[in-house]
């Protein structure tokens, strides 16, 4: 079974990201880590590889340079091969956008059978790149998957639904879209990280993949959610006095 | 070679570890580096100055391409009371490329950088859980549950070296001998800002190294460094004078921010960083061996920093001491060395670095049980400077009169000139 693996950077910490005038945001400050959910997406594709007893995992990531660590941390826990998008001119560039990057990027592999990415990234979230890259590609696709069985030529999935669970039959090749809970991505060891840092990565730019990124959405506003108003320390020389000034408090803020 | 066993396994990557990768690396050896941190950088903390030496001896030319942030070109010393200070400020122009303001995350990275395009093995993100150790002698480490074979291991793991301390191969950290050090880093809009900050032209560096009222009569000192965009600022406070305060940490970094003196070099610029870290302080007589079978130590672990009051310096040392362990492998030749010839690393260390720890023997005794010098002394001369400078509707002083009464605030004049003469020797 050969597998692509849709896996992008994120900010670790979303906070220590800028926005700026134009709508865009300013990443620099913020330290790059591999999306906590392209991790869960990268370890579905190494375990099913593995069930298969055969085939390959491809790492495709979209972004700046920096983001050959996270191929590299792909490779260091079981992906065989990585594939880089790396185009100053696409940054920034929307979910259709990317969409038609990493289909294109897959089209390039010979048989694959199957696509997996995290259904929803830790940044964007916009959950619409999967479904995407499945009709670009002409692809059945499930999304928001919490588990996976391998069938012959087909994949149990299990996904959560309101009033329970759903379980649904995609014949392959296909796209999946999976969460969090579908698996706990293994660790890499210092061997395989060794490994990995002797790995070399295909680089591709939108030119190599005949892929024009026209934009189709436009950012209107971005705004960082409110400063939350700092607590209110209550204190008194006494128990009943800081009770007393407790309860002044509570009636004042109109919550008594 | 037998793609499991290194020539040298590095444990941490910071100056010293990566000082010595390079130096290594550079000379064809096999070598692999373990850093716990996600990259080489992201778990050190400078107060943030190095002088230049260090690294020209390490890389050559190419030294002038490290990321650092300001050439320091203007000193000043101040000794501040609760709301007032005397500075002695001193421009040096004359001095050339010899001391940089620096943030160590940056610079180890490019570090990192160029060990690994010399060859040099870098894991990141990885922990060494333990050393290997087969009938006394250090065979490579554990880490994640991998066995990692090495000739040698060179221990650069930071100031609290516990993969030592577990086997027993080194000294257990005295309280006595370890400062801690707490720094914000503040930054602003443009470099620009920060020239008109320091009153210093385009793109030079400033320094500012303070004692007095701030730790409260506890042995330390406040820093604060002009880098390209931003401020550093802190202070190193002894240990166990800081214990027995009882005071909060964060009161004292709270005060250090606040005080007039110090607060206009940091207001309208916004916190971007902060941290703590212990300082090796413990001086020429704590030193611990520097090898044994199968290792060596160098850096902080090796406790090679040293505190003059005026100059606090640990990333050149560990430089210095990386290239000192990576030489004596280097020129051992191929093959495991013996503990004998690992020991050679001791008296690189010996006819080097350790001059300077040999002649401030004492230093750190006499600054911590000197306490006059962080309470008396700065009052003194902050009450004398500003008594001169008084004009009120009252008859003046003399100047002959302000200067007696201060010297009459010196209980012990003979004392004081003796505690003061010792301590210039100890310097």
């Amino acid at each position: 079974m050969n597998i692509a693996v849709l896996v992008k950077q994120v900010p670790e910490d979303l906070g220590a990201v800028r926005v700026t005038g134009d709508h865009t945001l300013d990443r620099s400050t913020a330290n790059p880590v591999t999306d906590p959910v392209g991790r869960n997406a990268l370890e579905a594709a190494v375990q099913l590889v593995e069930a298969a007893g055969g085939g390959t995992v491809t790492a495709i990531t979209l972004g700046p340079a920096g983001a050959k660590a996270t191929l590299k941390e792909c490779v260091s826990v079981g992906a065989h091969a990585g594939v880089h998008l790396l185009d100053d001119g696409v940054a920034g560039v929307d979910a259709l956008g990317t969409a038609r990057l990493l289909a294109a990027a897959v089209r390039r592999l010979d048989g694959v059978d199957l696509v997996i990415a995290g259904t929803r990234s830790f940044d964007g979230g916009s959950t619409a790149v999967p479904a995407m890259v499945a009709e670009l590609l002409d692809l059945p696709s499930i999304t928001a998957v919490t588990a996976l069985d391998a069938e012959d030529g087909a994949l149990l999935c299990t996904r959560v639904i309101d009033d329970g669970h759903e379980r649904v039959r995609l014949p392959l090749p296909g796209v999946v879209g999976v969460d969090e809970y579908v698996n706990t991505p293994r660790y890499p060891s210092v061997k395989s990280k060794l490994a990995a840092n002797k790995a070399v990565f295909e680089v591709l730019t939108a030119d190599d993949l005949g892929v024009v990124p026209d934009r189709h959405a436009t950012v209107l506003e971005v705004t960082v959610p409110p400063a939350r108003e700092p607590g209110v320390r209550i204190t008194g020389d006494t128990a009943q006095d800081t009770a007393d000034k407790l309860v002044a408090a509570l009636v004042g803020a109109g919550v008594l | 070679m037998d793609e499991d066993v290194f020539d040298a396994i590095v444990v941490g990557g910071g100056f010293a570890g990566l000082s010595a990768a390079y130096r290594l690396a550079t000379a064809g050896r096999s070598v692999l580096l373990i850093e716990r941190g996600s990259t080489c950088g992201a778990k050190n903390l400078t107060g943030g100055r190095i002088y230049s030496h260090a690294l020209r001896a390490l890389l050559g030319d190419r030294w002038q391409e490290a990321p650092v942030q300001r050439e320091v070109k203007r000193e000043v010393l101040a000794l501040l009371t609760e709301t007032d200070a005397v500075t002695v400020e001193s421009t040096l122009t004359s001095a050339q490329q010899e001391s940089y303001t620096v943030l160590a995350t940056p610079l180890l990275g490019w570090l990192a950088a160029e060990a690994e395009q010399a060859g040099a093995m870098i894991v990141t993100g990885t922990t060494v859980d333990s050393l290997i150790v087969r009938d006394g002698r250090v065979c490579g480490v554990r880490a994640d549950g991998d066995e990692l074979e090495a000739d040698v291991v060179i221990d650069c793991e930071g100031i609290n070296p516990l993969l030592l301390e577990r086997e027993g191969l080194i000294r257990r950290l005295d309280p006595h001998a370890v400062a801690v050090g707490a720094k914000y880093v503040y930054r602003f809009g443009s470099s620009e800002e920060v020239d008109r900050i320091f009153g210093v032209r385009p793109g030079e560096g400033a320094a500012v190294l303070g004692m007095g009222a701030v730790t409260q009569g506890v042995f330390g000192g406040v820093f604060c460094y002009a880098n390209t965009d931003s401020v550093s600022l802190g202070l190193v406070l002894d240990s166990v004078g800081w214990k027995a305060s009882g005071r909060p940490i964060l009161d004292t970094a709270q005060a250090l921010r606040e005080h007039p003196a110090l607060a206009r070099y940091v207001d309208g610029g916004e916190l971007v960083e902060y941290g703590a870290h212990l300082v090796y302080e413990g001086g020429y007589d704590t030193l611990p061996a520097f090898s044994g079978d199968g290792w060596l130590v160098c850096g902080d672990a090796a406790g090679l920093c040293l505190n003059r009051g005026f100059t606090i310096r640990g990333m050149d040392y560990a430089v210095l001491s990386g290239i000192a362990a990576a030489d004596t492998l280097i020129e051992a030749g191929p093959g495991r060395p013996s503990a004998q010839t690992l020991a050679g690393y001791g008296d690189r260390l010996d006819r080097g670095l350790l001059r300077d720890f040999r002649a401030t023997r004492g230093a750190h005794d006499w600054m911590s049980s000197t306490t006059d010098l962080f309470t008396v002394y700065p009052r003194l001369a902050v009450d004398t400077m500003a008594a001169l400078y008084h004009v009120g509707p009252e008859p003046l002083t003399p100047v002959g009169t302000t200067l007696w009464r201060a010297a009459r605030q010196l209980r012990k004049p003979v004392r004081t000139a003796r505690t003061l003469l010792k301590g210039v020797r100890t310097l």
